[in-house]
């Protein structure tokens, strides 16, 4: 089931779209890493699903129910259905001058949250920030600001949380506590993640789904899988004997590619195995001059990716 | 909504602002009725007619210094023209006295007080100036003395249109709009319950600053000559919080259309405090010279309505309106201008404000 689903979606600013024809289908259970260039607009597309901002065209539709708020009719799940989506866009929206404890209850309050005090105390000890609870917010650090924005997404039991650049500001530490954290709540409470984020490596140890936005178009969608398969390494062979190891893999190895290149190096991609193809060469009698492994930087794939922005799907 | 405002009285009750603000109107309140009792004490008029007497006894004695040094030329000048104007001053403050206070009840003995002192300052026993001062420290009626007190200075109009002002730019410095449904609907019941809270707070400031001036005037000893009727007080309490409803709204909306504190602020100094509603009204009047119809407009301002209700707090029900309503009572010119001033925020914010972004 598809929770998120947005089509030509679109948004203007004084005439410039910042964001047009976009589209994007978040599956349950996805965490969806949201990849793009500052100003390519990703969190105006979150703002857009989230409601906080206003589509200049398109719909979105989220747990199969149009919002309608883009379109001139009122839809009867407008409302419930953002219930269940749990925002921390940009910089979370605290009152310093009330405790943690108290920020939380504010929003229980507000969204009428059953047995709010208890919610309150259950998400302060999911992220790690029980013994700060009656802390002053204005004294918090920037991780615990982030860990308590986190908190104000998880207090309605979302289904389904939107993290606009979770990371921002925060030291490896921090950084690791919070992926493990978003890792957690989505294999333990089944919730939707998309995030979006700078730090690709970040994404490359939790995404699951990534979708690539340059130039307010959504470029590509694609599994972890197919980013791997694509950023997936080749192998760099080289033998006294080049031509006949040439033979000797083809023949082993029908799935995979090889491509030979003038200094005698075989570059072998795709489905293969690196060990398998070492006992392979060694079985045939091949004098191994280099054998090495190439990994294409997940970096550098999606800048290239948001570079080709003019093309999208 | 009912959650939004409970969620909004949550972060007042817990928060800083409202208990300063609470604590400042009722230090105010309080100061008022001390400064209001101090110059009504016996010992305080005494003293003021004392140094009255002084200032036309210093003339006099100048005056016949001036003649006893032989100056032909400016002694008879010298003495006649300080005692003329020490006389004229005594009487000047005797025609203020009977003209500020007029239909107050201590109005006639004070003014009664100060001609006495221009005729003879030595006649003055303590019994007079204890006689006046009991009739100072006695209002018409309870709502007199609100209105009085508490309304026509602009104070609490003021200091709910700062508040309301402050609390709504809070949700967008602070960005804790953002965890709230604010989809077309969710604004709809966010700035419905903003709307909701203005008037909580208008109710809340306006039983603070009543009671308070009420305990306090009660423990000066201030007494009163009537009760109001129960219509009258309603009528004065319901007009009252509806003028302040009024203003701390526009401060709210100028707020939402500026999304900045110090917009807020600066709009609940200028206009809500009625400083420009005042300069307007004298500006309409000043054209009245020119076309009659700018005159009339000054009645209909909101700032000419906060002046109303302090000036006629305990007859709203029993004083003919300004033209072209002179056949209604003042109250009905209060609840026109009130409600249609309510009126007009609450459309901007739910029909205009709603549909901008966050």
């Amino acid at each position: 089931m598809n929770v998120i689903e947005a089509c030509g979606l679109a948004k203007a600013y004084g005439g410039r779209r910042v964001v047009d024809d976009f589209a994007m289908t978040v599956a349950a259970g996805d965490i969806y890493g949201f990849v793009g260039k500052n100003g390519a607009g990703k969190s105006t597309v979150m703002k857009m699903i989230c409601g906080e901002v206003a589509p200049t065209a398109g719909e979105v539709a989220l747990f199969g129910v149009p919002t309608g708020i883009g379109s001139v009719q009122k839809t009867s799940g407008e409302g419930d259905q953002a219930r269940r989506i749990g925002v921390l866009i940009e910089q979370p929206g605290l009152l310093p001058n009330l405790t943690a404890y108290q920020n939380l209850q504010a929003k229980a309050l507000a969204w009428g949250i059953v047995d709010g005090p208890a919610r309150c105390e259950e998400v302060l000890r999911l992220v790690g920030l029980a013994g700060a609870g009656k802390q002053k917010v204005r004294g918090f650090s920037l991780g615990m600001r982030q860990r308590l924005g986190l908190a104000l997404a998880l207090l309605g039991s979302p289904d389904v949380l939107l993290l606009d650049e979770p990371f921002n500001g925060l030291d490896p530490e921090a950084t690791r506590a919070m992926r493990n954290l978003i890792v957690r709540l989505a294999q333990t409470f089944g919730i939707t993640v998309v995030i979006s984020s700078h730090v690709l490596d970040q994404l490359d140890r939790m995404a699951t789904r990534y979708g690539v936005i340059a130039n307010g178009r959504m470029v590509r969608e694609m599994s972890a899988e197919e980013v791997a398969a694509e950023c997936g390494g080749s192998l760099r062979v080289r033998t006294a004997d080049s031509p006949r190891a040439l033979a000797v893999l083809e023949e082993a190895y029908p799935a995979a590619a090889f491509r030979a290149e003038p200094g005698g190096t075989i570059v072998v991609s795709g489905d293969y195995n690196a060990e398998a193809v070492a006992r392979t060469l060694s079985g045939a009698g091949q004098v191994v001059l280099e054998f090495s492994q190439d990994h294409r930087d997940i970096e550098d794939y999606f800048v290239e990716l948001m570079e080709g922005g003019a093309t999208h799907v | 909504m009912f959650n939004l405002l409970k969620s909004d009285m949550y972060r007042l009750a817990h928060g800083k602002m409202l208990w300063v603000v609470t604590a400042i109107v009722v230090a105010a309140s309080v100061l008022v009725v001390a400064m209001m009792h101090a110059v009504s004490s016996p010992e305080f008029l005494s003293m003021t007619a004392s140094a009255v007497d002084m200032t036309v006894t210093a003339c006099e004695d100048e005056g016949a210094r001036g003649a006893a040094s032989g100056d032909e030329a400016e002694g008879p000048a010298a003495f006649e023209a300080p005692v003329a104007a020490a006389a004229e001053a005594v009487e000047d403050v005797a025609e203020n006295a009977a003209e500020a206070e007029e239909g107050a009840a201590s109005g006639s003995a004070s003014a009664e007080l100060w001609a006495s002192v221009a005729e003879d300052p030595q006649a003055l026993s303590e019994a007079d100036f204890e006689g006046v001062s009991r009739e100072m420290r006695t209002f018409a009626t309870p709502a007199d003395m609100l209105g009085d007190s508490v309304v026509s200075g602009g104070m609490l109009t003021l200091i709910v249109a700062l508040v309301a002002a402050l609390f709504c730019a809070q949700d967008f410095t602070t960005r804790f709009a953002r965890n709230l449904v604010m989809d077309r609907r969710g604004r709809v019941r966010y700035y419905g319950e903003k709307i909701a809270l203005v008037g909580v707070l208008a109710a809340f400031f306006l039983a603070v600053v009543s009671l308070t001036s009420v305990a306090s005037f009660a423990v000066a000893g201030f007494t009163y000559e009537a009760a109001n009727s129960l219509t009258d007080l309603l009528a004065f309490f319901g007009l009252t919080w509806l003028v302040i409803f009024a203003y701390g709204c526009s401060a709210a909306v100028i707020v939402w259309i500026s999304r900045s504190a110090g917009a807020g602020v600066a709009w609940a100094i200028v206009v809500c405090s009625g400083f420009l509603g005042a300069v307007v009204g004298q500006v309409l009047l000043s054209l009245a010279v020119i076309a009659p119809w700018f005159g009339a407009l000054e009645p209909w301002l909101l700032s000419s309505c906060v002046q109303d209700l302090g000036a006629f707090a305990g007859a709203l029900l029993g004083t003919p309106a300004a033209a072209p309503l002179t056949m209604v009572p003042v109250a009905v010119q209060v609840l026109i201008v009130g409600a249609v001033a309510a009126g007009l925020c609450s459309a901007l914010a739910l029909g205009v404000l709603r549909k901008r972004d966050l």
